[in-house]
Parts: structure tokens; C-alpha cells; sequence
């Protein structure tokens, strides 16, 4: 077992465990996710492998990366994903349903205020024409201002509708962009205004999180402590 | 006592038939002669210093989070945890998470009576208990304005219950990737007199409760242990006892803590070596319908062309 | 990658696994998961079991208590069933008193048991009009991952089956009580009902019946719990209820019926295995 172990934890690389002394802190190291940092130390919080990055030339980021998603909720400039549930003239309401590329085990709630569902001519906007219910959109976290209710941006080219199901379409029959504002059923050939995000790469979330190349420090493995 | 109408309730005088039992009621003395013989042997063959073998388990709920199983000989101690939720009826902001914790026993858990289906004082005090000696171990400032629920629900009391919920929320919360400052360990330990109970059951609990006819030290202490930063999260005494006790009996608990500390790491390190295992193989099965779609949309892609 | 394409689409990625003639867990439409038995795992109890089908597990206790039998039933004792949904099985369940569902699957089980007549009520009698055994039986879900009352009532009926009651003297003169735990005579338990879930799901025109649905697919098929929950006891019908879901075809009954006899007879194999088992090792 335990010889079968090593391989893989080879290909792992080191295990943390939450409280374990993973290195000094000082300008060269820095704490990132899933690490916090005492008395001149970094220490983890999760469960999970260690992983450490040359951020910039002399620092490097110590973080601990979890199997699972990690149970803290979205932070402020974190991408999410949320389906689109009211649309009134003033905002349109939505459940966040993914951060990055991970999924919460349960949704929370978001509000998209009326400006900040474009960039440019804020006040012109009708929300009517940018998104309806049911529609799949990517948007940015703002800064946490009211409890219980993530205050969420669209303004960006890449931000906006990624998923939407014309009118009168079958369930699952998803439009296809034919603008940066409408998009078309395949079937229906019917066209609806909406606020398009800019690209849909076939993997969005790798994309926008690609998978860093991970210069993991070899250290000793303490595989069966 | 109100009639439970969501339950179905049996007769109202029912009593248990171990109240008509021979040696039911039993004196101070002879239940101390039980628990304890002559050579200093408990009733379960341990000595006094020498505690139950653990067994711990993460991933015992499919729907949970976080969950884990930890059993001391009979106790029998179920956790799952949630993720963070919104927080009912609260209109103030705050900047750290709240735990909510739950106890529960199951109705069949006590050997000595049916536990009622509604909660009671004992779990009550047992729920806050547990919440105090794992708020200081739970970043909570990662989660403001929301709240993680712990629940524990005990399917066997044999003593020790409070220790075991710490432990098992401990385990469950790393295993929901709840971000924790260390790795938390509680002990248990009922004293009667000059001796010391470590770990005790069911009996040795209640027999340090019921105070003697002369006054002696008697109590239960229970004290969770952050090790890597030689902090004492919760330290809960019940009884009456004097200060050497009290020092004497941390000093005990504090080993004994010390002592899990390596079993939980070997349970956490296990979890985490399966959670990589199931990924990797969600991550080939998502890459195999990753393809199929890939080539679902280029037939798309075709069709549009056309029209 | 496949966990959000579930999230966003998720009639889409049901149907997608669904016309492919295989379940997001892998399995066939009628495979049913498999079954963990144990048998008097808590010596708090006067009887216990706990069961796993797949994820799901119940656990079941029996206390045994003593009272005056109801004035207009002189010579029957009691059944006090209860399930319990605690908050831990389920991201759905909130503490505080049982919720509908749960209501709804406590009534289902002591229904399903009443029916069978697997117990007969006066077998708990023990003196006319003066003192009868009270069983209660709490069945506890620790993982709610769907067919809650198959497993229900399979830890109900393994706990039972290892239930032994202890002898009571009772004196009519000084009404005087005594127990005798040394000496002990089981209960008397007639055949075994087995309750077998199925979800029902229509699927491009055609009914789909899934066998031991898992909570996800109860999801899906659009109920609270499973659709079809049908119970044989000794190969006769003793109950059958359909809550939501799509409707049902003559066609998809008798499929139904048919796996569920076929479940009844393999359960009951697993169940006397496992209490064989036991019996020996305390005979030992």
C-alpha cells in the first residue's frame, strides 16, 4: 500500500493537512489561498497539495490547492457563473451557481444592477433587452455591500449572456450569437436581443483559469505518518 | 407535556422493563465497586489512564459536504457539514461566519431511557459546547455574513459523547474544505475521589456525577486541544473538584489529546489521497464528454452554415 | 467540466445519459444497488440493524417498554414506528420538528407494516387488560440518497427479526412487576415485507421505469421521493402507492410488479443470511 502510495503521491506532490508549518513568511514567500500566515509562519488551512509559484522574480506564493471546492463563498473579481431568475427595469436578480470552474453545492443569491450591465451608454440600458429568465451568464463579483446579496457586473466585453433559449424554443435548444446584442435559435430562426458575452471557446473555464504549469517544490513526502 | 402531532406517539404511561429488573437500583458503593475492582481494573478491562482505541472515518454522508464516523468503542458518533448558508432573520452585518451546530441523540442511543424526539437540555448544552470549541478553529472570517452548519447526531452513548462530536466535527469540517487554523482533538475525563477516569463510559460518567454522601472530588472535564498552536479551544467541567484536580486532570487531557493527533493526520491524509483519486477520474470521464460535445458543436457548426 | 453541464442543463444531461439506456450512475434501468446489512450493531438498543443500499443508510433501534393496554383493545400491545429525517442526511432537511416529507414517510412505513399483518399486535399482550409490550421502533436516516422506505423498512424488518423479549411476571394480587432478562423468547414475525422504489420518467414519448432510484433521479423524475413504491410480503401485494411523476402504463406496472417480486425474494435471502450469520456468532 504504501509502496503503491508513493507514485502517486509523487505525481501529487506534498500533502497538507489544516495547522501544518508549511514555510517562513517573509518578502520572498507569500500566503495565498489555503494558507494563513502566524507569527513569521505559513501555515494551511485545507486539506489538500501544496503549491507553490514564482509569482514575480525573488516572491513566491505558498498556497494549498483542495480536492474539493473549498467552502468559502465568492470573493469580490471572481468570475461566476449564475442563471438569471427576475428581470425588472431597474436590476435583474440571479442565482450564482458556479465560481471559476467549481460548483457550489448551493446557490446564492446576486443582483445585477441596471448599470453595470454594460460599459459604455449605462443609462440607455433596458435590462429587458440584455437578459431574460433562465439565461445562463458569466459576470464579475463586486465588492460585498449588502448581506446576503452579491452585487454582480456585466460590464466587461467578455461578461454577459453565454446560454439562452429563444422564446417559444424547445427546452434545451440553445441560441447561437449572431452580435455582440442578438442572438438566434437554430431551430426557430427566431432572433432576441440580449447582451452576448464576447467569445464562447469551447472550454470557457479553461480559458478563463487556465491550469498553470505547476512548479512544485520536490520536498521530502511524509506519506504514511 | 404537549402530544407530538407529527409523530406517532406510543401509551403515555409507558416505562422501560429494566425499572422491574433485579439490581435496577443500585447504592453509591456498589456501583463504584463495578466500575472499578480492586486491582484498579475497569469494568472493560482497561486501566484507568488507558483510552478507548478511536476509529474515524471521513466521507460517511454521499449528500453531505463534509461528514465523518467516529466511534469509541460503543459510542458511535455520525457528522456531516454543510456549506455556508445564509443566516435567517439577520439584518446586520458581520464580519466573521457563524457555526451552527446541532446535537442530536437518536431515540434508541441511551441504555438507560428513550430519548425524546425533541431536543432536549442535555443536547442543547452539548450543541453549544461543541460551537465554542470550534469557533475558535474555523477561519471564519473566509465566510462573512453567512453561516456553516455542523450537525452531530450520536446513535450510541457510552460516555465521552462531547470528545467524540469534537472530534468527528474536526474531521468533517476539513473534509468539507472548511478552511480551519489547526487540526482539532478533545479528551475526556471523570473523576471520583482520587481517581481518574480517562475516556469513561456511560456508567463511569454517571457514577462521577451523583456527589457521595462525603464530599469528594467528583466532575467530568472536557477539554479540545488545538496542537500545532498549544492553544485549549473549549474546556467545559461539570462537578465539584478542587484546583490540584483541575490541573491535574489537564495535564492528563492534554497527552491524551496529543496522542489523537497523529491518528486524525493519518484519516485526513487518507481522505485527501481518495478525494485526488475520485477527480482524476471525474476529470477523464468530463474529458470524454468534453470530446463528444466538441463534436456536436462542428456538426452544428455545419448545419449553420447551410442555412 | 461535467458537473457544470449538469447544473445548467439538467433535463438535457439526464435525457443524454437516459437515451444512451444507462443512468448517471452507471447503472441499468432495473439495477438495483447493493445491500449492506448489519444486525445488532447498538447494544443500547434492545434490538437494532443498519442497512446501506448504495449511499443510502437507515439505522434502526428497538426500546422496549411496559404499559396498560388501551381500555377498548384489551389484549393488543403496541408498534410505535417513527422515521426520522435529521438535518445531517440531506442538504434539504432544516432542523426543527419533522417536515412534510418525512411525515409522509413515517406514515408510508407504518402503513406498509400494518398491512402485512407481519406482526401480530397480540402477540405483544402479555397480561389481559394489565400490561402489553410497547416496541418502539425509530428508524434514522443517516444518508438520505433516495428509496428511503426500501431501506426503512429492511432495517425495520432485520431489527425485529433479531428482537427477543424478556420475561415478565406479573402478580394480580399485589399488581407487583418483575423482568427477567436471562430468559428470553423471540418475537414472532410472519414473512418479511420488502418495499421496492421506482421513479417513473418519460423519455421521448416512451415510459422509463428506474428501479432503486438514487435522490438525484428522484429529483429529476419530478417527485418528492420515489414515484412507485410497491411492497410484497410472502409474494402477495400488501401495498402500493404512486406519488407524482409521469403517469403510468399498464405495460410499466407490470414491469414494476415483476422486479419488485424478484427484489423481495432477493432481499429476503440477504436478510436471513445476515441473521444466520448473527445467531451463530452468539451461539458461539
Amino acid at each position: 500500500m504504501a509502496a503503491l502510495n508513493k507514485e502517486k503521491l509523487k505525481e501529487m506532490g506534498k500533502l497538507c493537512i489544516p495547522g501544518m508549518r508549511l514555510s517562513i513568511s517573509n518578502k520572498e514567500n507569500i500566503a495565498g489561498p489555503g494558507t494563513y500566515e502566524l507569527r513569521g509562519y505559513i501555515y494551511a488551512t485545507l486539506c489538500g497539495t501544496l503549491k507553490i509559484e514564482q509569482t514575480e522574480s525573488e516572491v513566491r506564493t505558498v498556497s494549498v490547492e483542495s480536492p474539493r471546492t473549498p467552502s468559502v463563498l465568492p470573493k469580490t473579481g471572481d468570475v461566476v457563473t449564475a442563471k438569471v431568475t427576475v428581470v425588472n427595469p431597474r436590476m435583474v436578480q440571479c442565482s450564482i451557481l458556479c465560481v471559476g470552474s467549481s460548483v457550489l453545492v448551493r446557490p446564492y443569491r446576486g443582483i445585477l444592477k441596471k448599470e453595470d450591465i454594460k460599459a459604455t451608454e449605462k443609462d440607455r440600458v433596458d435590462p429587458y433587452k440584455c437578459f431574460r429568465p433562465g439565461d445562463v451568464i458569466l459576470a464579475r463579483v463586486l465588492p460585498m455591500t449588502e448581506i446576503h446579496w452579491y452585487h454582480i457586473s456585466t460590464a466587461e466585453n467578455e461578461l454577459g449572456v453565454v446560454i439562452a433559449t429563444a422564446e417559444g424554443s424547445p427546452q434545451g435548444v440553445s441560441m447561437v450569437p449572431i452580435s455582440w446584442s442578438e442572438m438566434q435559435c437554430p431551430k426557430t430562426l427566431v432572433k432576441e436581443p440580449r447582451k452576448v458575452a464576447r467569445v464562447i471557446p469551447e472550454n470557457i473555464n479553461h480559458a478563463l483559469f487556465p491550469i498553470r504549469d505547476n512548479s512544485t517544490k520536490e520536498l521530502e513526502i511524509e506519506a504514511d505518518k | 407535556m404537549p402530544l407530538d402531532y407529527r409523530r406517532f406517539n406510543g401509551p403515555e404511561d409507558s416505562v422501560s422493563y429494566k425499572r422491574f429488573t433485579k439490581g435496577y437500583l443500585k447504592s453509591y458503593d456498589e456501583l463504584y465497586k463495578e466500575s472499578l475492582d480492586d486491582k484498579g481494573v475497569r469494568k472493560d478491562g482497561r486501566a484507568l489512564s488507558e483510552a478507548r482505541s478511536l476509529f474515524a472515518r471521513t466521507d460517511m454522508v454521499s449528500q453531505a459536504k463534509g461528514s465523518s464516523y467516529v466511534e469509541l468503542r460503543k459510542t458511535k458518533v455520525v457528522c456531516s457539514v454543510f456549506d455556508p448558508r445564509e443566516i435567517p432573520h439577520q439584518n446586520e452585518f458581520s464580519q466573521l461566519g457563524q457555526i451552527f451546530c446541532e446535537v442530536k441523540f437518536a431515540p434508541f442511543s441511551c441504555p438507560r431511557r428513550r430519548r425524546p424526539h425533541v431536543p432536549d437540555a442535555e443536547e442543547k448544552a452539548l450543541s453549544v459546547a461543541l460551537r465554542k470549541a470550534l469557533e475558535p478553529t474555523v477561519c471564519r472570517h473566509m465566510f462573512p455574513n453567512y453561516q456553516v452548519d455542523v450537525f452531530i447526531y450520536i446513535l450510541e452513548n457510552d460516555g465521552s459523547c462531547l470528545s467524540a462530536a469534537i472530534n468527528a466535527a474536526g474531521l468533517a469540517l476539513a473534509d468539507a474544505a472548511v478552511p480551519m487554523y489547526d487540526v482539532i482533538t478533545s479528551c475526556t475525563v471523570a473523576i471520583v475521589g482520587e481517581k481518574m477516569f480517562v475516556d469513561p463510559t456511560e456508567a463511569e460518567e454517571n457514577l462521577a456525577t451523583i456527589s457521595p454522601s462525603t464530599p469528594i472530588n467528583h466532575g467530568i472535564i472536557t477539554l479540545s486541544m488545538l496542537s500545532e498552536l498549544k492553544q485549549i479551544s473549549d474546556f467545559t467541567q461539570v462537578g465539584s473538584m478542587d484546583v490540584e484536580c483541575v490541573v491535574k486532570a489537564m495535564d492528563i487531557l492534554d497527552k491524551e489529546c496529543a496522542r489523537l493527533v497523529p491518528l486524525m493526520q493519518k484519516v485526513l491524509v487518507a481522505n485527501v489521497l481518495k478525494c485526488f483519486e475520485t477527480r482524476k477520474r471525474l476529470e477523464e470521464e468530463a474529458n470524454e464528454k468534453e470530446q463528444l460535445l466538441n463534436a456536436k458543436m462542428d456538426e452544428w457548426k455545419k448545419l449553420l452554415k447551410f442555412t | 467540466m461535467a458537473e457544470i453541464y449538469k447544473l445548467i442543463h439538467p433535463v438535457k444531461y439526464f435525457n443524454d445519459y437516459l437515451s444512451r439506456k444507462i443512468r448517471p450512475d452507471g447503472r441499468a434501468f432495473h439495477e438495483q444497488r447493493n445491500i449492506k446489512l448489519n444486525v445488532n450493531s447498538i447494544k443500547a438498543a434492545d434490538a437494532s440493524a443498519v442497512v446501506k443500499c448504495g449511499n443510502t443508510t437507515v439505522v434502526c433501534g428497538i426500546k422496549l417498554e411496559l404499559a396498560t393496554p388501551k381500555a377498548e383493545e384489551p389484549d393488543v400491545g403496541f408498534l410505535v414506528t417513527n422515521v426520522e429525517l435529521p438535518p445531517l442526511c440531506s442538504s434539504k432537511y432544516r432542523p426543527g420538528p419533522p417536515t412534510d416529507s418525512a411525515q409522509v414517510t413515517s406514515t408510508l412505513v407504518a402503513d406498509i407494516i400494518a398491512n402485512s399483518k407481519c406482526i401480530d399486535l397480540k402477540d405483544l399482550s402479555i397480561v389481559h387488560d394489565k400490561l402489553a409490550w410497547v416496541l418502539y421502533c425509530d428508524m434514522v436516516c443517516i444518508d438520505n440518497d433516495g428509496s428511503l422506505v426500501d431501506a426503512c423498512i429492511m432495517t425495520l424488518m432485520a431489527s425485529l427479526k433479531t428482537l427477543t423479549l424478556p420475561k415478565v411476571t406479573y402478580d394480580p394480587e399485589t399488581e407487583e412487576i418483575s423482568v427477567d432478562t436471562s430468559v428470553r423468547t423471540k418475537l414472532n414475525v410472519n414473512g418479511l415485507p420488502v418495499a421496492t422504489s421506482f421513479a417513473l420518467y418519460k423519455h421521448e414519448q416512451s415510459n422509463i421505469v428506474l428501479a432503486d432510484p438514487s435522490s438525484y433521479e428522484e429529483e429529476m423524475c419530478g417527485g418528492i421521493g420515489a414515484n412507485l413504491i410497491t411492497c410484497y410480503n410472502n409474494g402477495i401485494l400488501c401495498g402500493s402507492q404512486k406519488f407524482g411523476g409521469c403517469n403510468l402504463s399498464i405495460e410499466c406496472e407490470e414491469e414494476a410488479l415483476k422486479i419488485a417480486k424478484e427484489r423481495a425474494q432477493a432481499v429476503e435471502e440477504v436478510v436471513d443470511v445476515c441473521i444466520k450469520n448473527y445467531e451463530l456468532e452468539i451461539n458461539k
